[in-house]
Parts: structure tokens; sequence; C-alpha cells
């Protein structure tokens, strides 16, 4: 009974599966213009949402938790650290794209706070990114010097 | 047949199975170096992201907040609606009729401030002009979901137009972030909806 509710599982997951990689690969390249598009025209706009990541995040720890889930990883290795700074990356641009919209809808602080408050929020995962990747290389073949 | 009845002579029960399983998950091979740490550090990022996730929830609000949507465009003027947002789906006028309003608290005297219009109801690319104090700001705007921001000054008379109705009335939401209100109406071509913009007192 266990098993079948895995195979059933496993068969909902790769059905969304698609949907998750495309969001996961894109994201990053379809959002970002999102955010910059808030501060030209000043306008708010709706990007993936911190709600719909936050989905996007626990499926994506779930394909790591569970090999059943993870065959393309399997295929194609690389996947494996690509992804990981994809969701972090898109994170930092949801989160850009969050305060951006505080200031444009609700005008809760002024634009320079909000640029502000943006790029820190891209500032610190791309030094997240930076501190992890230094501290556990992608490859045994890159040596700290 | 015989590999069927070799595993019902097996003691093993469902929650056997199930164990064994999980731990042949956990005994899985890293398939790059630092697997495990990959999807440690995943999985706090996911966390953390439902932790803003859930706080941020104290700062969106949405239209639903206030009522249906029906209600929400009746009651004509809304604080939690946020720009862009469609309340329905069909383009009809929620049964309201053109009206002007004075815009209260828009920004300092003297200042400037932001009104956003875009299409509350279905897309249908209505084009409207606006006017500020009599002088053409925008003589051709596309009514769409993405709201379009026209800077005015504080105090002024702002004037909506209707250009070019597609279909259904042309119906548009206006909002004012400085003072967080949006106001929905609707214009037919060749009327007029004016607002009023008063700064802050």
């Amino acid at each position: 009974m266990g098993k079948l509710f895995a195979i059933i599982g496993a068969i909902a997951y790769y059905l969304f599966y698609p949907f998750l990689l495309i969001m996961i690969l894109l994201g990053p390249i379809m959002e970002f213009p999102v955010l910059l598009e808030i501060y030209e025209l000043e306008t708010p706009r709706a990007g993936l949402t911190l709600s719909v990541l936050c989905i996007v995040g626990i499926l994506l720890f779930l394909s790591y938790k569970y090999p059943r889930l993870g065959w393309l990883y399997r295929k194609f290795p690389v996947m494996i650290p690509l992804l990981q700074m994809f969701f972090i990356t898109l994170t930092g641009i949801e989160l850009g794209i969050f305060f951006a919209n505080l200031w444009a809808d609700k005008f809760l602080y002024s634009k320079g706070v909000a640029i502000f408050l943006s790029i820190v929020s891209l500032i610190i995962v791309r030094s997240y990114l930076s501190y992890w990747y230094s501290k556990y290389p992608i490859s045994y073949k890159v040596h700290k010097v | 047949m015989k590999k069927v009845k070799k595993q019902s002579n097996q003691p093993s029960t469902e929650f056997d199975q199930l164990s064994s399983e999980y731990s042949q998950d956990q005994a899985a091979p890293e398939i790059v170096p630092h697997q495990s740490k990959i999807r440690r550090s995943l999985g706090w990022s996911a966390l953390t992201i439902v932790g803003i996730a859930i706080l941020s929830g104290f700062f969106t609000t949405s239209y639903s907040d206030e009522g249906t949507a029906e209600e929400v465009v009746a009651n004509r003027i809304s604080t939690a609606t946020e720009a862009g947002e469609n309340l329905f789906t069909e383009e009809n006028n929620a049964n309201i009729e053109a009206r002007d309003f004075e815009v209260t608290n828009a920004g300092s005297d003297g200042g400037e401030a932001r009104m956003l219009i875009w299409d509350f109801n279905l897309e249908d690319f209505d084009e409207v002009a606006v006017l500020v104090d009599g002088v053409p700001v925008k003589e051709k705007l596309i009514l769409s979901e993405n709201a379009a921001a026209i800077s005015i000054p504080v105090p002024s008379t702002v004037t909506v137009r209707g250009v070019k109705d597609v279909g259904g009335g042309i119906s548009y939401a206006v909002k004012f972030p400085n003072n967080k209100s949006t106001y929905f109406n609707v214009v037919t071509v060749g009327q007029s909806n004016t607002y009023t913009v008063l700064p802050r007192p």
C-alpha cells in the first residue's frame, strides 16, 4: 500500500516537474526584467510571488531528498548545483520585486529605500552563493589557492 | 513464480518494506560532490522563503479583504485593492455609473503624486486620454492589466476621457499610492471623468 502511494506520488510529481524546471531555469531571466520594469515605469508588477516560490522550493527539495524523484539528476548531475543556484538567485529577485512593489503599489517608503532594499536582497543571495561554492566547490578539480 | 514464493516466505511487514526503502534512499551514493550539503542548503532556503512569505502576508492586501468583487466595485473606493488586480473575468461595468471623484490626502502641497490606471475587468485594450489641468498628458492610453503610471502635480485636476471602446464599455480603476485608495469608474467615448487631486491638509 505504501509503495502504491509512493508510485502515485511520483507520477503526480513528474506531471508537475516540467513546469517546475521551466519556472526555476527561466525564472531569473524572466523575473529580472520585471524588477527593472517596476523602477523604470514606476508601476507595480506581479512577479512569480513569494508563495509560488515556497511551493517551488519545497518541491525542488523533495526531488533532492528522494532519489525516486531525481532520475534527471542521475542523467545530468550538473542539474543539482544548477537548480540550487537558480532557485536561490530567483529568491533574491523575487524578494527584490516584493520590496519594489511595496513602494510602487503601497508607497510604504520612498523609491530610494526600495531600490536599496532590492539591491541588498540581490547582493545577499549573490554573496551567499559565492561563499557557499567557495566553501563547497562543485568539482574536486577546483582547488582553492 | 519462484520469486513470489520466496517473497511470501519472508516475514516482512509493510513497515519493514517502507523502512528498508527509506534507508536505501538515505544511503544513495552522491552524484555530485557535497550533494547532501546542497540538499540541506536548498532545504534551508526553502524554509527561509516560507518564513518570508508568511511575513510578507502582513504587508500584502487584495480586494477580497473588503468583500466580493461586486461589493468592492459598487463601493467605488477601495483601500485594499492592489494596482493591476482583475476583479472580473468578463467585460462588464459591474453596474456602476460614471462619476467624478475628489482625491484627498494625495501628497504634499506643491509636490508630485503618482497615479496608476488599469483595466479592472477583462483586458480588452480600451483606450482613454488623460489630461492634467486641461493639458493632455496621454492622448492615447491603452488600458491593460498592467497598470500605467502618470506623474501628476498636487493639487491638480485629472481628466480621464474615453477614446475607444472595444466593447462592453470602458471600465477602469485609478489608484493613488500616496493615499492608498483605488477608485473604480466607467467612461464612454467622448465623455470625461474628473479627479480633483487635493494635497495633505
